[in-house]
């Protein structure tokens, strides 16, 4: 992956990604704050409408019980017939005053045997006795039984009433005389003082709602009219078990809290409830959960929009930073580049002193170094192939001069045999002598010239190889057959120590052999008594011969020189050796081109031994 | 008749000179080596050396030097013989030698520069 890409995430991920983080973390902690700050005046207005129904209730009971206690109404009560009317006169505007003034829907005063005697409104004319079974009102009915059992002020649920057709909450307040119970005061509250509790949204924005409602049998029934649904009053009902109004479920339960919850809608609200234990209802104050965070989502809006700009800021800015960094570091690459397609004039231009200016630096030095180096293996290649030209020309010129003497040798060497054999004249001894030492002397020539002429060939890589698999002992045989007679002469031991079964070689027979008998001949010339064994022996994967001798030995400092051409060693005891200097130098390159070693151990004085080792011929040993 | 003493580690060398040194009335002898050499030189003390520069036991200017520390054969006249022509710089100055023959040895060569040091 790219310096430029690596940067980028690892800026991507040290910057941006905690700056997210931050920003979820703290709309989580706002989110909290508004539901937490939200709750808050939900519950405050459900408190506030406990108290204002509290206040309403106790207002009306509080009404009831002064004028129950009051002794007109106890005069009225108590008096005759004849004298009622003229009562009927002053009570009778008072309570029309009262029901006025306290905005009561209707008041009426019931003997205790049920009789009404005095009543506003729907029952002003109405002769009736209340407790009568025939008057199907439960809901009245139920209230003035309830005070005349209990004795004390009474207040009727929130329901129905046939009487007055309409929903109506009575308070049924006892009038007593002396501790006895002569009769009762009722007054009806009207439902729509009771509607206009609920219908304050103060606080509750657009979508808040006040609702009240109690258990009616397995049912939810909603009783005051309600934002959303105007005629929900005793006209709203909802199974007690349903997934809907949840908090209304709660509240029932005399339960009291405030939480996320689904409305009788389906809606999620955010709600707080109670249970209001005087009338048995529930209440609720809640708001839709999607206006609560209307606050919180324009502020994410906006603080996403900020944190957009914010993070393109950082991207542009890691950008910038990043290609900062790796614009320096291209700029070298592209360099390097040109170095290696071997364009050294171009310099990396040093802007900064930073770590890149030092590697920038470091790359032009390298360059101008690689030049310079460039130079001299370009001179030194020049040399080389100088060296090789001149290297060439020598070879053919040995060739050629060895070429041009071989012609005229063949001439003297025939001319000397024939006089030698007689076939021109009788010759004497001294005559014979010096034909000996010409004929002995251009056999060395001729010798001496083909010896450079192979040792050409074989640098040259001219000599035809012919490879074959033969068997090493075979050839040790042959140079100890050929070698057994003159060992005699010399008096020397012929030893021959051949492992058996060894593995075959690959080599030119012939070349082998020469290698061979160019070993023995040596050995041969510096021993003068002893022995010269034969050994072949398995080495690893290679075949070893060894001639070894108990000849004169090679002095340490000589041992290198021993396979190099035309080599002068330091040793006097060897300066009558007509040798070419050709020999050891040619089983060199014949071995080697066998792949093989060739090497000397000696001791001065004690003896020698030549080495080479051959490859064993794998393929054809398998 | 004059003698001279060959000095030279090759026989075929040594044979081949004698012949010819015989046929300018020369009589000669001859030495393999350095050492033995310097015995005949004290021993037979002859009129001209003819010496190989290089022998097996020892170069031509060391015996050169050990001639000249000896007064009895001092001023015995030496003849190099020499394959190489670059040895006859060795020794040039110093006044110990006569003169040089480069091999091939051709015989009018060799016959007037003996003839040149010691007479006929």
């Amino acid at each position: 992956m790219k310096i430029f890409y690596k940067l980028f995430i690892g800026f991507i991920v040290l910057g941006v990604v905690p700056f997210i983080g931050y920003g979820f973390f703290s709309f989580e902690q706002f989110y909290k704050f508004v539901i937490r700050e939200e709750s808050k005046v939900l519950q405050g207005v459900l408190q506030e409408k406990v108290k204002i129904l509290n206040n309403f209730f106790y207002k009306f009971m509080n009404n009831a019980n002064l004028i129950a206690h009051s002794p007109s109404l106890n005069q009225f009560l108590s008096s005759t017939i004849q004298k009622k009317t003229d009562l009927e006169n002053q009570v009778k505007p008072f309570l029309h005053y009262l029901a006025l003034e306290s905005k009561i829907a209707n008041a009426l005063i019931i003997s205790k045997n049920g009789t009404l005697i005095l009543g506003t409104g729907k029952f002003e004319q109405c002769q009736c006795n209340l407790l009568n079974d025939q008057i199907q009102d439960p809901l009245l009915l139920n209230c003035i039984k309830k005070t005349f059992k209990t004795g004390v002020s009474t207040i009727s649920d929130f329901f129905y009433s046939p009487l007055v057709d309409e929903n109506a909450i009575y308070v049924a307040s006892p009038i007593k005389k002396d501790k006895e119970l002569i009769g009762c005061l009722i007054l009806q509250i009207p439902e729509n003082q009771i509607f206009d509790i609920f219908k304050d949204y103060t606080l509750l924005g657009n979508t808040g709602e006040s609702l009240v409602a109690m258990q009616s049998e397995n049912k939810i029934l909603f009783i005051t009219p309600i934002r959303h649904y105007p005629n929900s009053a005793f006209n709203l009902s909802i199974d007690f078990d349903s997934k809907l109004a949840t908090p209304m479920q709660q509240a029932l339960k005399h339960n009291m809290g405030h939480g996320i919850m689904v409305d009788y809608r389906g809606k999620k609200v955010l709600a707080a409830w109670t249970y209001y234990p005087l009338m048995n209802w529930g209440l609720v104050i809640k708001m839709d959960l999607a206006e609560v965070l209307k606050p919180l989502l324009k502020m994410s809006l906006y603080l996403i929009l900020v944190a957009f700009v914010i993070v393109t800021l950082i991207i542009i800015g890691i950008i910038i930073f990043s290609k900062k960094i790796t614009r320096p570091l291209k700029i070298l690459g592209e360099a390097v580049e040109q170095l290696k397609f071997g364009n050294l004039d171009k310099t990396i231009p040093i802007k900064s002193h930073d770590e890149i200016a030092v590697l920038a630096t470091g790359i032009n030095e390298m360059a101008a170094g690689l030049k310079q180096s460039m130079t001299s293996i370009e001179n030194l290649n020049m040399e080389i192939a100088q060296r090789k030209e001149a290297e060439k020309a020598k070879a053919e010129f040995i060739s050629i001069i060895s070429h041009e003497l071989r012609t005229p040798i063949s001439p003297i060497k025939e001319g000397i045999s024939l006089v030698l054999e007689e076939k021109v004249g009788r010759l004497n001894d001294e005559q014979k002598e010096l034909l000996n030492i010409a004929d002995k002397n251009s056999t060395r020539l001729h010798l001496f010239i083909n010896q450079i002429l192979d040792f050409q060939k074989l640098e040259a890589q001219k000599t035809p190889f012919r490879f074959n698999q033969c068997n090493i002992n075979d050839l040790l045989n042959e140079v100890y057959e050929m070698f057994k007679t003159s060992a005699t002469k010399k008096q020397i031991e012929l030893n021959l120590q051949l492992s058996k079964d060894l593995p075959f070689v690959f080599c030119d027979k012939d070349k082998i052999l020469e290698v061979l008998i160019n070993f023995l001949g040596n050995a041969f010339e510096y021993t003068k008594e002893g022995s010269i064994t034969l050994i072949s022996s398995l080495k690893g994967e290679n075949i070893e011969v060894e001639i070894k001798d108990t000849g004169i030995g090679i002095y340490e400092e000589d041992i290198p020189k021993l396979f190099e051409t035309f080599k002068q060693l330091n040793d006097k005891r060897l300066a009558s050796r007509k040798g070419t200097g050709l020999g050891l130098a040619i089983c060199k390159k014949i071995i080697n081109f066998h792949k093989g070693e060739i090497w000397v151990r000696s001791e001065i004085d004690k003896g020698s031994s030549f080495y080479f080792s051959l490859p064993i011929n794998k393929e054809k040993n398998t | 008749m004059k003698t001279i003493l060959i000095i030279d580690d090759e026989i075929d060398i040594i044979k081949v000179l004698q012949y010819r040194l015989k046929t300018f009335n020369y009589d000669s002898f001859f030495a393999q080596d350095g050492h033995s050499g310097l015995e005949l030189l004290k021993s037979r003390k002859p009129d001209l050396v003819l010496l190989d520069f290089y022998l097996p036991d020892m170069k031509g200017d060391e015996l050169l030097k050990q001639k000249e520390l000896d007064q009895d054969i001092k001023n015995i006249p030496v003849i190099i013989i020499t394959a190489s022509a670059e040895v006859l710089n060795i020794s040039n100055e110093k006044n110990w030698i006569a003169d040089f023959i480069v091999k091939p040895i051709s015989p009018e060569d060799l016959k007037e520069k003996i003839q040149k040091v010691i007479g006929a």
